[in-house]
């Protein structure tokens, strides 16, 4: 969501009235879309996506480690109940410590570190 | 190249096996003119699912040393052979230059939950 192509700057359009989704499905038959590209029927996209794009804070840049398979408590909050990986637009990591953190987990399931069907550690 | 392996034995043997295991590492790093820069032990974990042939717990232990591809195949086949080791790791660090710090952040994990 946060990693989409960056449009080229346009010129600011009239403001008008925000309007949901649905809404705006429902009144598509009235749209005649002459707006060019992006412009969906007075439905800016843009701000849209300042609206509900989240801030990035990742949690490793911010206590100053990295993933590491040998200590289990640095990744085991990734892993859900059903041993599932959170993917990284849910836990706000960068890409490379999201990577560094999936080699991570799946060297300490291996090693009988952290549970396959779980998020259980070792003890 | 520095590495680092770690080892999951059988609980329920002797000492002295136990010790003949971690042996195969320091023997085959000695032998090829390697260096052994970490020994250590973790002590016995709780598995948090049944690993192997229904082991519950594991014997962790950890070696990190500098070596070659040629002492990491010789190893990877001795602990694929000897039976008291249930799982084991070999991971790649980095270069000779960056020994000092490697070995400098490395902390024995604290498995505390």
């Amino acid at each position: 969501m946060t990693e989409m192509k960056k449009s080229a700057p346009r010129a600011k359009k009239e403001e008008t009235e925000y309007k949901k989704p649905m809404d705006r499905n429902n009144d598509m038959g009235d749209n005649d879309f002459e707006g060019g590209d992006g412009d969906f029927g007075g439905y800016d996209v843009d701000k849209d996506r300042k609206m509900f794009a989240k801030k990035r804070s990742d949690w490793f840049l911010a206590k100053k480690t990295s993933p590491d398979w040998k200590d289990p408590s640095t990744y085991a909050w990734l892993v859900n109940e059903f041993g599932k990986i959170s993917p990284a637009r849910v836990t706000g990591l960068t890409p490379k410590n999201h990577r560094l953190a999936v080699a991570a987990i799946k060297r300490g399931r291996a090693m009988g570190l952290i549970s396959y069907l779980s998020n259980q550690t070792a003890k | 190249m520095i590495y680092e392996t770690a080892l999951v034995l059988r609980t329920d043997i002797d000492e002295a096996t136990a010790n003949s295991v971690k042996a195969i590492v320091t023997d085959v790093v000695k032998t090829a003119k390697g260096e052994i820069l970490v020994n250590d032990d973790w002590g016995i974990k709780t598995f948090p699912q049944t690993l192997g042939n229904n082991h519950k717990k594991g014997h962790y232990v950890y070696f990190m040393y500098k070596a070659n591809t040629q002492i990491n195949s010789e190893l990877e086949r001795r602990f694929r052979i000897n039976e008291n080791v249930i799982r084991s790791l070999i991971v790649k660090l980095g270069d000779d230059k960056a020994q000092e710090t490697i070995v400098k952040e490395y902390k024995t994990p604290k498995f505390n939950n």
